[in-house]
């Protein structure tokens, strides 16, 4: 019986070539009998069985040297991920990486400096989810960037077309329960404490009793009606001493939304269903709009969505609808701290912790890394990192990467646009794409 | 990719039709107090379409949803007078036009709504249910058949479960107990199959204009909710009450 040459099996193994052709069953069937003298044999007999392996392997060194991000997603990785969202290609042979639409109920997040392509990324992604049976996409565009989908089936919903009224109570929602969910969400998004929660919330209990929202009405208010009907609180001997500043807080935080009537001033808006069964590119530009108001907006949408989902039952590992939210830069807190507020948690967090099971998926783009808060980095499925700039975000992305010290050096060395770096749950390495022109 | 300029105008052409469906027909309460209502006070000269008219107004008073044909055989008008009448009745804001079919296919009917301002000046009232008129007159057209059956028949019904109601139920004690819901633009839809299957009605039945708007309803629970137990899908058509069960 011979004994096998361990210098030989390992150049192989290396290589990878033990587990082609001929030499795969010769190996098979020696590890099977303990006798390698067959193996042995054609390896004498076919030299270039060796050269080609050693061959192999010192390219392979070579290619990692030079790319860390080596070996590439092979054909046959690809194959089994399987999927029908294509992200971008990934290999030398113009090799697709694809992800099952529903794994974005799992969240993804895009990084990148301005003009490194996160848009002209997100539109593909866009429209490929909103052709899927079953599933609606809705973009906030805080900067007309997205208009163009109105060529791919999306519904462009223009700023003095947008008429919402934030205080409209679904049908579907318990008015209770809709000033709950109100309540927490304007204070996370605008900053309010505790006390103001609960103003907020006996106010809106005071107008939807007085308007009869609880016997079925739909004579809903407006934030002007909100408005007054604070300072009416505050006038109050109970309240307005106690709670000025509080007061004075809110007032300048439902003003802008008063200040805006020509979408804010309705009794009824666009219905919120809408927004769970179209697709929808709902324009929110910065003159319009301040980013407190455009984030509560969002917020808002999203927690519906969530609430309604829950409360109808609608389960499973299904996305239904995905919110793409480009420039997230202020949306989950990266400002907070600043503003000494990083204690009020962002209203989106909850979602990004439990939407998943109620098929609402997050897509957030940003230019920081630091606009990610650590809830929504720990709960995305997938990351994708255009070139940046700063080594702080760099950093940043190698942590929350998990990328080996070549890989973060690497990505000084993206081509300015369309290459990213991405880590996503399913694929055991980071890898690198280059999103296609089309 | 999608990078060429669109301007706001032919955003605003080509989302004509999306506009007018989802912005609600009320104007902003800051504007709506500057343009005063337009008061209702049609003329009438006792002309004879202006008769006439009132004829038709009075016999819609009774039964809201006759067609164009059966009002003529209600009034005993000719064809001729009858559409002067109605013509005098659109222009002097009684009433509104709706054409669509309760066959489930073939040709659109003729229908006329009679407006709140007229219904206050007639001193009618709407019919029951909730919806449009298309909407109500769908639930009539059920309705009548369900008593037909001898069933007894409500209008938006809420049964213990339930956070809103059916457009109709139908049953009676001792016998099956069904929760229909009428259809036209599943914009609703999943909602009012998850809130009726939270109720014990033996069955819940959703109630399409046509066989096509009818697969979509079926896809759309499928996509939404899987199968579902107790839920069943009939057109229009089907609510035909037969001449042999007259």
């Amino acid at each position: 019986m011979d004994t096998p040459n361990y210098e030989d099996l390992r150049i192989l193994f290396e290589s990878g070539i033990i587990k082609q052709g001929m030499i795969s069953r010769l190996a098979q069937g020696a590890i099977r009998t303990g006798d390698w003298s067959k193996v042995n044999d054609y390896l004498s007999k076919n030299p270039d069985v060796l050269r080609q392996a050693e061959k192999k392997i010192f390219l392979e060194d070579m290619a990692k040297q030079e790319n860390p991000f080596f070996p590439l997603p092979s054909k046959e990785e690809l194959t089994e991920l399987g999927g029908d969202v294509g992200l971008g290609l990934v290999n030398s042979e113009q090799g697709v990486f694809r992800v099952p639409h529903d794994f974005f109920a799992m969240h993804t997040m895009v990084l990148g400096r301005s003009g490194s392509g996160k848009t002209y990324f997100n539109r593909q992604i866009a429209e490929q989810v909103s052709q899927v049976n079953g599933v609606n996409v809705v973009l906030p565009d805080s900067k007309h960037d997205y208009r163009g989908m109105i060529n791919k089936g999306f519904n462009v919903i223009l700023p003095d077309r947008f008429r919402f009224n934030p205080l409209q109570a679904p049908q579907w929602a318990h008015p209770m329960a809709f000033i709950n969910l109100w309540a927490q969400v304007f204070s996370a998004e605008l900053y309010v404490g505790l006390p103001g929660i609960n103003l907020l919330s006996q106010a809106l209990y005071e107008l939807f009793t007085e308007r009869d929202i609880f016997m079925g009405s739909i004579n809903f208010p407006t934030m002007n009606d909100l408005m007054l009907k604070l300072q009416a609180m505050r006038r109050r001997r109970d309240l307005g001493m106690r709670y000025r500043d509080i007061f004075e807080a809110l007032d300048v935080r439902i003003k802008a939304f008063v200040q805006c009537p020509e979408v804010f001033g309705f009794n009824h808006g666009i219905d919120h269903e809408i927004f769970l069964s179209e697709n929808i590119v709902l324009e929110m530009p910065d003159g319009m709009f301040s980013n407190y108001t455009r984030n509560f907006v969002t917020s808002l949408l999203i927690n519906l969505a969530y609430a309604r989902n829950m409360g109808l039952g609608l389960r499973g590992n299904k996305l239904r609808t995905l919110f793409m939210v480009d420039e997230g830069a202020t949306w989950m807190g990266a400002n907070r701290e600043g503003a000494g507020a990083d204690y009020i948690e962002p209203a989106i967090n909850e979602i990004a912790r439990k939407a998943r099971e109620f098929g609402i998926g997050l897509w957030v783009s940003s230019q920081e890394s630091k606009s990610f808060n650590q809830v929504y980095k720990s709960n995305c499925l997938l990351k994708i990192g255009f070139p940046l700039s700063s080594g702080e975000d760099v950093k940043a992305i190698q942590d929350s990467f998990g990328l080996d010290d070549d890989q973060k050096k690497f990505l000084f060395e993206l081509p300015m646009r369309r290459w990213a770096v991405v880590r996503y749950g399913g694929f055991a390495r980071p890898f690198l794409l280059e999103v296609p022109e089309q | 990719m999608s990078d060429s300029f669109i301007s706001d105008e032919e955003v605003l052409e080509r989302m004509a039709d999306f506009y007018e469906k989802i912005l609600p027909v009320e104007q902003s309460t800051e504007k709506a107090g500057q343009e005063e209502k337009k008061r209702f006070c049609p003329t009438f000269d006792y002309a004879e379409e202006a008769v006439n008219g009132l004829i038709i107004a009075r016999t819609l008073l009774k039964d809201p949803f006759l067609n164009f044909s059966a009002l003529i055989k209600a009034t005993g008008l000719s064809k001729g007078k009858a559409e002067d009448a109605s013509f005098w009745l659109f222009s002097n804001g009684f009433v509104e036009e709706h054409q669509f079919s309760v066959g489930g296919s073939g040709k659109p009917g003729k229908y006329f709504e009679i407006l709140p301002d007229a219904l206050e000046l007639l001193g009618g009232k709407p019919p029951l249910g909730r919806g449009g008129f298309k909407h109500k007159c769908f639930c009539y057209k059920v309705a009548g058949f369900f008593a037909h059956q001898g069933l007894n028949v409500s209008f938006e019904a809420p049964l213990e479960g339930m956070r809103g109601a059916f457009d109709l139920l139908a049953g009676k004690n001792g016998f099956k107990w069904f929760g229909i819901e009428v259809t036209l633009s599943f914009k609703n839809l999943i909602d009012n199959v998850v809130d009726g299957l939270r109720s014990r009605v033996h069955e819940l039945i959703i109630v399409c204009e046509n066989k096509d708007s009818l697969e979509k309803a079926k896809q759309v629970v499928l996509d939404n909710l899987g199968r579902a137990d107790r839920l069943d899908f009939k057109t229009i058509g089907e609510f035909k009450i037969k001449e042999e069960q007259v």
